[in-house]
């Protein structure tokens, strides 16, 4: 009884009556014609279906082609747009150009105008910042522009407030980082032979001035971070405006009549038509 | 006629960039311990920049 409704259950058939007599089984031929023929059954749905396939997918590549000009196309379109937007900001700026210059004529038309009416100057006009003329006012007392660059911040130059041992210290570790070519070597031997030679010799002057414009300080310290900063340090003054020592501008100008009275000790002889050069000098 | 040279000291010497202890003025304080103890440093220092390269 289980199996009855077991079988309704499964099949779904509802009007069936169990019956007495035997399923004949199977014989090997009639079993290999029935193999035979699912396998058949199967063969032929695998071809229906891979034809059905083939069918989607020429109709899919259609689609694609399809799909891949509308795209080119769209962006022929939208290139040739942004085309078109170039050409006509150009041409927008060209006719603005045009406009500003043919305003700026006619401004300068007018102001020349109003120039030769008054005697060569502008009338004053008001705006929102008080005096505002519309074109360039050319005082000729030139009053007015000094008072306009005097009123500019001069750059103020930042003081160290640091000690001369710090910036020592700090200059000599900045120095020292110049690895290339040796330059921070080069530079601490002449610091060294600067400062050296003043300390071992204090009452020499010649070793108390720095020329700049010399090759060894030009190649050597000038461009090094920081050995100037010793110099200062150590007190040394740049001193390019007459800041000169007093004995060395008289050193220099007692050379200065020397040399004078050299010059014009020479004399000059005419014998038998030969230019002779003499000096009274010994 | 030649000139004679003109040495490079009388060719306008205010001209030259320059860099003088003291400033240039014979008042001025120096502070030679200062000097000595930098020059020492300096030593060191190239000393230390020899080893290092």
């Amino acid at each position: 009884m289980a199996n009855l409704e077991l079988h309704a259950n499964k099949s779904g058939h509802s009007d069936f009556s169990e019956s007495t007599e035997e399923v004949k089984p199977l014989t090997p031929d009639e079993k290999a014609a029935k193999v035979a023929q699912i396998k058949a059954l199967l063969k032929a749905k695998r071809n229906e279906r891979e034809e059905a396939e083939k069918v989607d997918h020429v109709e899919r590549e259609k689609q694609r082609r399809s799909m891949g000009k509308q795209v080119g196309k769209t962006r022929e379109e939208m290139e040739k747009q942004e085309r078109k937007k170039v050409i006509w900001a150009k041409k927008k700026e060209k006719e603005d150009a045009k406009r500003e210059r043919e305003r700026i004529r006619s401004e300068l038309a007018k102001d020349k105008l109003e120039r030769q009416a008054n005697g060569g100057k502008l009338k004053s006009q008001l705006g929102a910042d008080g005096y505002n003329p519309s074109a360039i006012q050319y005082d000729e007392s030139g009053e007015e522009v000094v008072e306009k660059i005097s009123a500019i911040p001069k750059k103020q130059k930042s003081v160290d407030t640091r000690s001369k041992e710090t910036i020592v210290t700090e200059s000599l570790a900045k120095i020292s980082q110049y690895r290339a070519g040796g330059d921070g070597g080069n530079a601490l031997k002449l610091l060294g032979i600067f400062i050296g030679n003043v300390a071992d010799k204090p009452e020499e002057d010649k070793y108390r001035g720095i020329n700049m414009e010399s090759k060894a300080y030009k190649g050597k310290i000038k461009g090094i971070i920081g050995g100037k900063k010793i110099l200062e340090a150590c007190g040394w003054r740049n001193v390019r405006e007459g800041g000169l020592k007093r004995s060395e501008l008289e050193r220099s100008d007692s050379k200065l009549v020397h040399l004078r009275s050299v010059a014009t000790s020479w004399k000059q002889y005419q014998i038998g038509g030969t230019l002779v050069l003499r000096s009274s000098y010994n | 006629m030649t000139s004679p040279p003109v040495p490079r000291s009388s060719q306008d010497p205010a001209n030259e960039d320059r860099l003088l202890l003291g400033g240039g003025e014979k008042e001025a304080e120096i502070d030679w311990d200062f000097i000595k103890n930098v020059k020492a440093k300096i030593a060191t220092a190239l000393v230390e920049y020899n080893n290092d390269f």
